[in-house]
């Protein structure tokens, strides 16, 4: 994204809001006409079944837009929620939908997030559907871990998480006493650690092994980025 | 064309059940996860026991 561009989207945001931890940000079936853009903290997005257990389906990290997808949809088929304190960004639809009409590239960029999250959801599913515990906790990490060292949050090795260990059994499909046994095993294992909402990649080769973690699908190479404005030189 | 995939097939190799915190995990075959109470566990065994009998038996059955 050009600093132009920058510009016209921190110029579009209708307002900030700060949201306390374990907050219900966006209601499943409501009606909305604003997006949702994580300035600071973490979100997540989640449906429970008819019990009342939880499955995380999305976690998102500062810069991401959480619920862009609403701006067609007018509602969303899931539960929005804070998962520590959050800034967050409020963008009304009437004003992306200027954006849309005005600026090509830029929406084209905002399309690309929609479609990370897409990317991000089929690898989400490949990683319930099979993978063991231990994969599906390092997979969870790993994926973590590369998103959060594009945004200069993880040297590539740690990175600070505001998570217990319930909400990494809901992220995961796993019960909270299985995923302290996961997490003791990649510890024991000298692959990590995470004490304390803070996680420490000790040997992120064999992490990513176990994971069967390949970042291609987060585009974070150049070659995946989104292509160069055409025409679009607002 | 679609490239052909390795069928998923029923497993040959058994899962690994440990007690842990007072809870069976049982980890595999394949992408299994389970956490069970104890009972749930020791039912599920007995099960166990019986279908894969009864497989065994079908199998041999059907060789014959």
């Amino acid at each position: 994204m050009t600093p132009d561009e920058c510009l016209t989207l921190d110029d579009a945001m209708a307002e900030r809001r700060f949201i306390d931890s374990r907050r219900l940000i966006v209601r499943k079936g409501e009606h909305i006409d604003t997006s949702t853009y994580l300035i600071s903290g973490y979100i997540c997005r989640y449906m429970d079944d008819r019990e009342g257990h939880r499955q995380l389906v999305a976690l998102h990290i500062p810069g991401d837009f959480v619920d862009l997808h609403a701006f067609p949809m007018k509602r969303l088929d899931h539960d929005v929620a804070s998962l520590g304190p959050v800034e967050i960004g409020v963008y009304r639809h009437e004003t992306l939908a200027g954006i849309m009409q005005d600026r090509p590239h830029l929406t084209r960029m905002l399309w690309y997030s929609t479609l990370l999250d897409a990317a991000m959801h089929r690898e989400w599913i490949f990683r319930l559907g099979r993978l063991g515990a231990v994969g599906r906790v390092a997979h969870f990490f790993c994926e973590l871990n590369t998103r959060l060292t594009m945004v200069g949050m993880s040297d590539n090795h740690r990175f600070t998480l505001p998570l217990t260990q319930a909400d990494l059994a809901e992220a995961t499909g796993l019960t909270g006493v299985h995923v302290n046994r996961t997490l003791r095993r990649l510890r024991e294992d000298g692959l990590m650690t995470f004490r304390n909402g803070a996680v420490d990649i000790i040997d992120h080769k064999r992490l990513c092994r176990v994971a069967e973690f390949e970042p291609d699908y987060l585009y974070g190479d150049p070659v995946g980025a989104p292509i160069a404005s055409d025409g679009d030189t607002r | 064309m679609r490239p052909e995939a390795r069928p998923t097939t029923p497993e040959c190799e058994p899962g690994v059940a440990v007690a842990d915190h007072g809870y069976v995990i049982l980890d595999g075959p394949d992408g299994v996860a389970v956490a069970m109470t104890g009972e749930a566990a020791i039912e599920t065994g007995r099960r166990l026991i019986v279908a894969g009998e009864e497989a065994c038996r079908q199998r041999s059955t059907a060789t014959d």
